[in-house]
């Protein structure tokens, strides 16, 4: 007789193991099943992590997880073919009390799902969960590549391949066009070598957002992290362009790293870690069903992924922080059915998380359908600061006049001025 | 039937990475594994359990995390673990290792009844020794079947079992009296995977643990006091020599010149062979009366009245030792019928001989043979033993150290003497050459160390007419023997390992179809045909032709990588080649970084040109 688990989480990343540490904690019978051999092996970002929903969990946290460095300076990077600019952000408020940490997942992941089994829970790698078991219209259990899981509730956290909430009918496929791929490089640099390049000291580092370069005219950017030793560098692209520009992603990886504002502080490393990794794009409108008798799900697989402040990490374990919550509630009035179930979603309604994707539900589809974006921007702003900085005597009356020119030929003032009102009807409003 | 399984929780080898900076092994972060040959014991264990009922106990000694492994045997269906743990026994070697093994299974003993069976997996792939099975048993004084991969017949009435083993040179097939130890090879029956109910059974099951003080162990035998040996040194491998490289594109006759010319000037188409003789002169130390050295032995492994090439290989090294210390040099012969490789010998260098001649030494088994070297040892204290590190070597050297007891070194590939001291420096590889580490034994002697063929070269003839010849007798009556050879079985085909010649293939081949082309070198120079993993998942070449990191480690004395770019998980299983060369059309493939002689240029002009240049010099293997 297999013993019946009060939660089984399927994965062990941020989202599952957030939800264990609150279900063992209240003494629930947890599980976590993770297909890796160990948390983090088949996990990736880029990353940076926002401690807020961690430190609910673990209040020395800072202290004690195996982050990077504390990111203290944000920098905005628009690449062009010839040139590049660069918006750099520091500020002494980030020194004391920082928002965000670089982290290395592999290592992360498996600290972090170790403090759910102090908690209690009970840990099983090297398996996988194949489709939830459904009787009576009410998911029991997990059918996992070595025997059947069962459990009042299960927490689908197996990110973005999620397979159980696609098989628990919540969602159809993921289209090419809500998904990205990102791939990335850990390139090994000296930690001295690192501070001094960035003018930091060694606890503190650098997250820098790009857009533009080869990655221009496809819906995607790019990021430069400062880890302890080492520097991520990476690319998110949309699935569909991609496939629309015949681009394979190494070699389009390959054309970014090398672009002259990147190279240099990459030329000189070792390359540690190579990887790729899916990232659901979709949006608040494609978010799917959150829960089902006997099921939830959180984290990527959900599609609670932030793609306007580049936050998936946070969102993630606040969405299995309140899904353990619920399990807990589910349990006080042993009721496990959608019925019950629905106060997850209510409760992510009310959190940032849902809160954060509907403010911003409109950028993705905008930013879809507005590839220029990422490629008639950034030639406009360099021919208009090219423009501004060639100080040869032509009187600037003219260079202004050609900067309408640049402005009216590259994207034109009605088309402007409707794209800076979407912008801030999607962002401030 | 109690079944005992021993096990050990290793780091994971298909994780190891090392730092290119210091080009050491990076071990932290590194997770541990059961070590992946005692799941292959344990499959045999419970396979044994479930035919004939019983129990299987699982014990293991190691660090508070160890007990994660013994979860994973008790998953797969093992029904009780025992987990002996204590800081005292940090720094064991095999002796120590095996003694607190041996207590522990005393106290298993004690609590569910006398064993049928102790197993243990091949060696842990960390170590590599293979030590510990042999010394356990040893002290048991109870028989072990090392290398065993089949388990033919076993009959609890009559009380024996029958197995297959593997030897360098082919199959034995071996009857024990029970109880009886076994060590499994991975070519026995694959691993169960438990299910998912078998782990969390496992997880909630209790496992007890031991400290020392549990065990009534003694002090000076465990841990680093217990002893004999210790890791004097941790080192990366130097790296290569930087080879050289010629850009043979659109002139590729050229190349196979080159290629062919330099190959021949290096002799990567014979064996390693010290062309004259050269006598080493002693150390200083050698003159310091106090210290007495003894001498120093190497055995020869023999099989029907011949001797295998790796025990003159041995003895030359033994010979070249003994004269750094000033002392002699013998050969060590224990079989029947044996006096005439007594001249072969002198001529490969010994000063002495000794040897017995007995009947019941007609075939290599553990416990006659263990005996009797045991006995030479103590009789004539040398401070040196060399013994091949083949199965048959190993096996016997295992058992021998502890009953001496002493300490042993396995895999040895560099051999000195320490001139302070006057110590043997054993240095080895470890985790496939990636790391190597220097071991003394500086309190117990025999200093043992095995070495495996192909490692030392093989020393040229000597005129050598006043060798000394000792014989001795030994008493051992046939009924007190717990073995006997049912079988012998030559080997059909060279393993990979052991081939001297191997002519690989990569991706670059571009199909199975153009097989034919390196299939044609391989004929000419009478190699082994390898493949990269690859090659190998296309389907194109057997597993058991696999070279890499997850596929088998080869060290011939000429590698040649056709079409092969270099992945490093490929450059660990060939890198410790004696000769590498390399033929890629890009300049740009890592493999030329290992390479010694690497031509850039069209597989498919240069190897047809090279094996025609070949076959017009009248090269041939030998």
């Amino acid at each position: 007789m297999v013993e019946k688990f009060d939660v089984v989480v399927v994965g062990a990343g941020p989202a599952g193991v957030s939800a264990a540490i609150v279900t063992a904690r209240a003494g629930l019978n947890t599980v976590i099943i993770e297909r890796g051999n160990i948390p983090g092996e088949k996990n990736l970002f880029g990353g940076v992590l926002f401690k807020h929903p961690f430190e609910k969990l673990i209040p020395d946290f800072v202290k004690t997880a195996p982050l990077e460095r504390k990111v203290v300076e944000y920098q905005y990077w628009i690449l062009l073919d010839d040139s590049f600019i660069k918006l750099v952000y520091r500020d002494d408020a980030f020194e004391n009390n920082p928002s965000g940490y670089t982290a290395l997942r592999a290592k992360f992941d498996a600290w972090y799902a170790k403090k759910a089994q102090e908690a209690g829970a009970m840990l099983i790698t090297r398996t996988q969960a194949l489709e939830p078991i459904i009787k009576d219209g009410k998911v029991i259990g997990v059918n996992t590549d070595r025997g059947e899981l069962f459990g009042n509730i299960v927490i689908a956290a197996d990110g973005a391949n999620s397979l159980l909430a696609q098989k628990a009918g919540l969602h159809d496929e993921w289209k090419p066009h809500q998904l990205a791929l990102g791939v990335k490089e850990v390139i090994e640099v000296q930690r001295t070598k690192i501070d001094e390049m960035f003018q930091v000291k060694t606890e503190e580092g650098v997250a820098a957002t790009i857009i533009g370069g080869p990655l221009k005219g496809m819906t995607g950017g790019g990021f430069l992290y400062t880890d302890r030793e080492a520097l991520s560098v990476g690319i998110g692209v949309l699935l569909s362009d991609l496939v629309s520009n015949n681009i394979r992603p190494n070699k389009l990886y390959e054309k970014f790293k090398r672009h002259p504002a990147i190279y240099p502080y990459i030329k000189d490393g070792i390359l540690k870690e190579y990887s790729a990794h899916l990232i659901p794009e979709g949006g608040y409108n494609a978010i799917p069903k959150l829960y089902t008798n006997g099921m939830m799900v959180v984290g990527d697989a959900a599609l609670l992924v932030n793609v306007v402040g580049w936050e998936g990490t946070n969102l993630a374990a606040e969405s299995g922080i309140l899904a353990g919550e619920t399990a807990i509630y589910a349990h006080k009035v042993k009721d496990f059915s959608a019925n019950v179930l629905k106060i997850y979603e209510t409760k992510l309604r009310n959190s940032f998380v849902l809160r954060d994707l509907r403010k911003f539900r409109r950028i993705p589809p905008f930013l879809y359908k507005n590839k220029h974006f990422f490629s008639s921007y950034p030639e406009m702003l360099r021919d208009i600061l090219r423009l501004w900085h060639t100080v040869d005597g032509e009187p600037k009356e003219i260079k202004i006049k050609r900067i309408r020119d640049v402005i009216i030929s590259k994207v034109g003032p009605i088309k402007l001025i409707k794209d800076i009102s979407d912008l801030i009807r999607g962002i401030l409003f | 039937m109690h079944i005992i399984l021993c096990t050990k929780q290793v780091p994971d080898s298909t994780d190891m990475r090392i730092d290119p900076k210091t080009n050491n092994l990076i071990r932290e972060g590194v997770p541990s594994v059961t070590n992946p040959p005692d799941l292959y014991a344990a499959e045999e264990a419970l396979r044994i359990k479930e035919k004939f009922g019983g129990i299987l106990s699982v014990v293991t000694m190691g660090p508070l995390q160890a007990e994660s492994s013994l979860r994973e045997l008790l998953a797969m269906g093992a029904d009780y673990a025992y987990h002996v743990s204590d800081r005292a026994l940090a720094g064991s070697d095999t002796l120590a290792t095996s003694y607190t093994l041996y207590m522990a299974i005393k106290k298993i003993v004690e609590i569910h009844g006398p064993f049928t069976f102790i197993f243990f997996g091949r060696q842990a792939i960390d170590g590599e020794t293979g030590q510990t099975g042999p010394g356990v048993a040893a002290r048991f004084g109870i028989p072990i079947i090392t290398y065993a991969y089949k388990i033919q017949e076993i009959n609890l009435e009559e009380k024996y079992v029958i197995a297959n083993r593997k030897t360098y040179d082919g199959e034995e097939i071996v009857k024990a009296k029970l109880p009886a130890a076994l060590s499994i090879t991975e070519e026995a029956s694959k691993p169960r995977v438990p299910s998912i109910s078998d782990i969390i059974k496992a997880y909630r099951a209790k496992i007890v643990r031991w400290n020392k003080d549990d065990l009534k162990l003694e002090d000076d035998k465990i841990g680093l006091r217990g002893s004999p040996t210790f890791v004097k040194r941790v080192f990366a491998p130097p790296p290569r020599k930087k080879g050289q490289i010629f850009d043979g594109r659109n002139r590729e006759k050229d190349a196979a010149i080159w290629l062919v010319d330099n190959l021949i000037k290096v002799n990567a188409f014979s064996e390693k062979v010290a062309e004259k003789y050269e006598e080493v002169k002693p150390l200083p130390i050698a003159q310091d009366k106090t210290k007495k050295f003894g001498e120093v032995w190497s055995t020869v492994e023999h099989r029907y009245g011949k001797a295998d090439s790796v025990s003159w290989e041995l003895l030359g090294e033994a010979r070249r030792l003994s004269r750094l210390l000033g002392v002699k040099c013998a050969a060590v012969i224990v079989g029947h019928n044996i006096k005439h490789l007594i001249d072969e010998c002198a001529s490969y260098g010994a000063d002495k001989v000794y040897y017995i001649d007995h009947p019941i030494l007609e075939d290599y088994r553990t416990e006659p043979y263990s005996f009797a070297l045991t006995q030479l040892c103590l009789k004539y204290k040398p401070d040196i033993l060399l013994m091949p590190g083949t199965q048959n070597g190993r096996d016997w050297a295992g058992y021998v150290a502890t009953l001496i007891p002493t300490g042993l070194t396995a895999d040895g590939t560099q051999l000195d003497i320490d001139p302070a001291t006057g110590m043997l420096l054993g240095t080895r590889p470890d985790f496939g050459g990636n790391e190597m580490s220097t071991i003394v034994c500086p309190k117990h002697k025999p200093q043992m160390v095995t070495v495996r063929p192909r490692v030392m070269k093989i020393p040229p003839k000597i005129p050598n007419p006043n060798v000394e010849m000792i014989q001795e007798e030994v008493e051992i009556a046939e009924n007190k023997i717990n073995t006997q050879l049912l079988k012998f079985i030559p080997r059909e085909k060279i393993k990979l390992e052991e081939a001297k010649i191997i002519v690989s293939v990569g991706k670059g081949l571009g199909s199975p179809k153009n097989l034919y082309i390196v299939e044609e070198l391989a004929k000419l120079l009478n190699a082994e045909i390898g493949a990269t993993r690859a090659v190998v998942y296309s389907g194109w070449l057997p597993k058991d032709r696999q070279v890499g990191q997850t596929g088998l480690i080869v060290r011939p004395r000429l590698y040649i990588a056709i079409g092969i770019s270099g992945a490093i998980q490929h450059i660990v299983g060939m890198q410790n080649s004696d000769i590498i060369s390399a033929i890629n059309i890009d300049p740009e493939a890592p493999i030329f970084n290992v390479s010694d002689f690497g031509v850039i240029g069209d597989l498919f002009k240069v190897v047809p040109l090279l094996t025609e240049e070949l076959k017009s010099r009248g090269i041939k293997y030998g």
